[in-house]
């Protein structure tokens, strides 16, 4: 039952804690994407699943323009070949970014490098590896440094390659002669655009306001990216805690009866210890004791054991549930084997009371006589 | 006197209609020293009274006094720490925990009561277990032992507290004549050193061994050491 609790949470925090590091990666207030590609590119970036979605460039002039708005970054969505021998998958998203205006990359980038991205370089999700024995990465036949890695985030960014819209351009050239087929990036179009509002702005008030003014396109403000998928792990969640909620009345109940046919086998041996001078105080601290330890051992392994099995399946999480998924912190950890433990004492103090109550209560004759 | 019963009756409801009477009106006094084996037939009430003496069961009426101390007026802790401290037990079924060793066996009822603790429990049991021929085996769980050896380990934890009175359930049953001798020469030298003994048994070739023999009968007490004395033909009035 411990072990079930903590796999749920492991996998609902999990998921939660990637949904947050996901969007603390982009960085971005709203997202403007093309009208109806919307699902498209939440799934592209929750699941690292490639996406060909494309609006024109006069956006950019056009959303900039929306009273509120501080920063705006266009980004090309792009995606390697099938069966590409760089990455851990087979087929991987690739995001090209403009540096001049760029909030989602650069940070990250001034703080770990010092400077920005020259063409030709990369840096790639927590994923993204030079194949051994290999120099670079090669996509459509051009080579790509990479020059690091971002911290996992446990979504499709992690699966996922940045580079400058120059690296972009130059390997789109590039793929007509050296490619299987060419990476095709259609003039004057962009996927999305990054947008971070004024600090005295609200994200909402921004987003009306490109809804109402701006035809063609879709803002997605940052707490509502995702949101079906929230939504979904909400109604998964709703389920789990009434499962949980009955399996503990169960559990309770059915401990409950365990011990009272403990206690019912060894009332002989309690009431000898009952006329050899133990009170009835000493009787039921003693069961409810015994009780404890029990669940604290059989809590301990399942929480260790959940943890372990949660551990080593993260990766089969992610990609059987289509769920992003982030290890929780070794302090979280922490704090939910104790909350478990807590909750184990709590389940055992109130299923073992009666019987412990009851026994403590007999007379030592009776037992004794039976 | 330490031990006196006053007018004590014990009723048992085995339905809602049948009542038995195993004990009826018995007044008892039993002096300090004296060495009482309570006989009679299965179911006569023996250990009935035994179990009154010892405060495991409420009289239906009566008093049952210890050192003039009425036994129901006493709290739980104050009838735990009582047993603990003063009686020692021998029943008639194992009662070894099995999951102990005969020494943590022997040493348990000095863990009860904390205030009361003597020191060196340990050493205390290994001697108690050296001088009843287990010193050998006191690492051993009971179901090592034989019966026997079983009985004595438990005449070993009942004296660990050092009681002053000893009460015994039908300690010889279940044994051969040889153990039987060995375990009522223990109790007599028990005896020979001071300690009070009630002792239930069915046995009648057991009362040499006694300074006094009752027998439960029809709920009430003979003295089968006075010619069978009834002592409990009158309501006595009690202190």
């Amino acid at each position: 039952m411990a072990g079930f609790f903590v796999s749920i949470t492991l996998i609902v925090k999990g998921a939660d804690d990637s949904l947050h590091a996901g969007l603390d990666r982009l960085g971005a207030d709203i997202v403007v994407v093309p009208e109806g590609a919307e699902s498209k590119v939440e799934t592209a970036l929750l699941m690292g699943k490639p996406t060909d979605v494309w609006m024109s460039t006069d956006y950019i002039q056009k959303i900039a323009a929306v009273p509120g708005i501080d920063s705006v970054s266009p980004q090309i969505y792009l995606h390697s070949l099938y069966g590409a021998s760089c990455c851990a998958v087979s087929e991987m998203f690739l995001v090209a970014f403009d540096p001049a205006t760029d909030f989602t990359i650069t940070p990250w980038l001034q703080r770990n490098l010092g400077r920005e991205l020259d063409k030709g370089e990369v840096i790639g999700g927590s994923y993204i590896f030079v194949p051994p024995g290999q120099k670079d990465i090669m996509l459509y036949g051009y080579h790509l440094v990479l020059r690091g890695n971002l911290e996992p985030t446990g979504t499709g960014l992690d699966q996922t390659m940045f580079f400058t819209s120059d690296t972009a351009l130059a390997m789109a050239n590039s793929s007509l002669t050296t490619a299987e087929s060419p990476l095709v990036i259609p003039p004057n179009k962009i996927s999305s655009l990054m947008i971070k509002v004024t600090p005295e702005t609200d994200a909402h008030t921004v987003s009306l306001r490109i809804l109402r003014d701006v035809l063609g396109v879709f803002p997605i403000e940052s707490p509502n990216l995702f949101g079906e998928f929230r939504h979904q792990m909400l109604g998964l969640l709703w389920v789990f805690l009434i499962v949980l909620i009955l399996a503990w009345v169960l559990l309770t109940l059915l401990i409950g009866l365990i011990f009272s046919i403990v206690v019912n086998e060894r009332r002989q041996e309690i009431a000898v210890l009952r006329a050899l001078g133990a009170t009835r105080w000493f009787v039921f601290r003693s069961v409810l004791f015994e009780a404890a330890l029990l669940a604290f051992a059989a809590a301990g392994i399942g929480v260790s054991l959940a943890a372990f099995t949660i551990y080593i399946l993260r990766d089969s999480i992610t990609n059987s549930l289509e769920m992003p998924f982030l290890f929780p912190s070794f302090s979280s950890i922490m704090a939910l084997l104790v909350t478990v433990m807590a909750l184990s004492l709590v389940t055992v103090t109130v299923a073992v009371f009666l019987p412990a109550f009851r026994i403590s209560k007999e007379e030592p004759a009776v037992a004794m006589r039976e | 006197m330490i031990i006196s019963l006053c007018n004590v009756t014990k009723e048992y409801n085995l339905d809602e209609e049948t009542i038995i009477t195993p004990i009826q009106n018995v007044s008892l006094d039993i002096r300090q020293g004296e060495f009482i084996l309570i006989i009679g037939r299965s179911g006569s009430g023996k250990t009935t009274l035994l179990n009154l003496v010892a405060g495991l069961i409420k009289p239906s009426s009566g008093e049952v006094l210890i050192d003039n101390h009425d036994l129901r007026n006493m709290t739980d802790t104050q009838l735990s720490s009582l047993r603990n401290r003063r009686m020692g037990f021998i029943f008639q079924f194992p009662s070894l925990l099995p999951s102990l060793t005969i020494l943590q066996n022997v040493v348990l009822p000095t863990t009860f009561h904390s205030r009361h603790r003597k020191p060196n429990a340990h050493k205390r049991a290994a001697d108690l277990l050296q001088m009843l021929g287990l010193g050998e085996r006191k690492k051993v769980y009971p179901r090592q032992l034989s019966a026997g050896e079983q009985k004595r380990a438990v005449i070993a934890r009942s004296l660990i507290n050092e009681p002053e009175i000893l009460l015994a359930d039908e300690p010889t049953s279940d044994l051969d004549e040889r153990t039987e001798q060995e375990i009522m020469t223990m109790l007599r030298e028990t005896h020979a050193n001071g300690m009070t003994i009630m002792m239930v048994t069915h046995s009648t070739d057991l009362i040499p061994y006694a300074t006094r023999a009752l027998k439960v009968e029809d709920g009430g007490l003979l003295d089968v050491t006075a010619a069978k004395q009834p002592l409990t033909d009158a309501v006595r009035e009690c202190a």
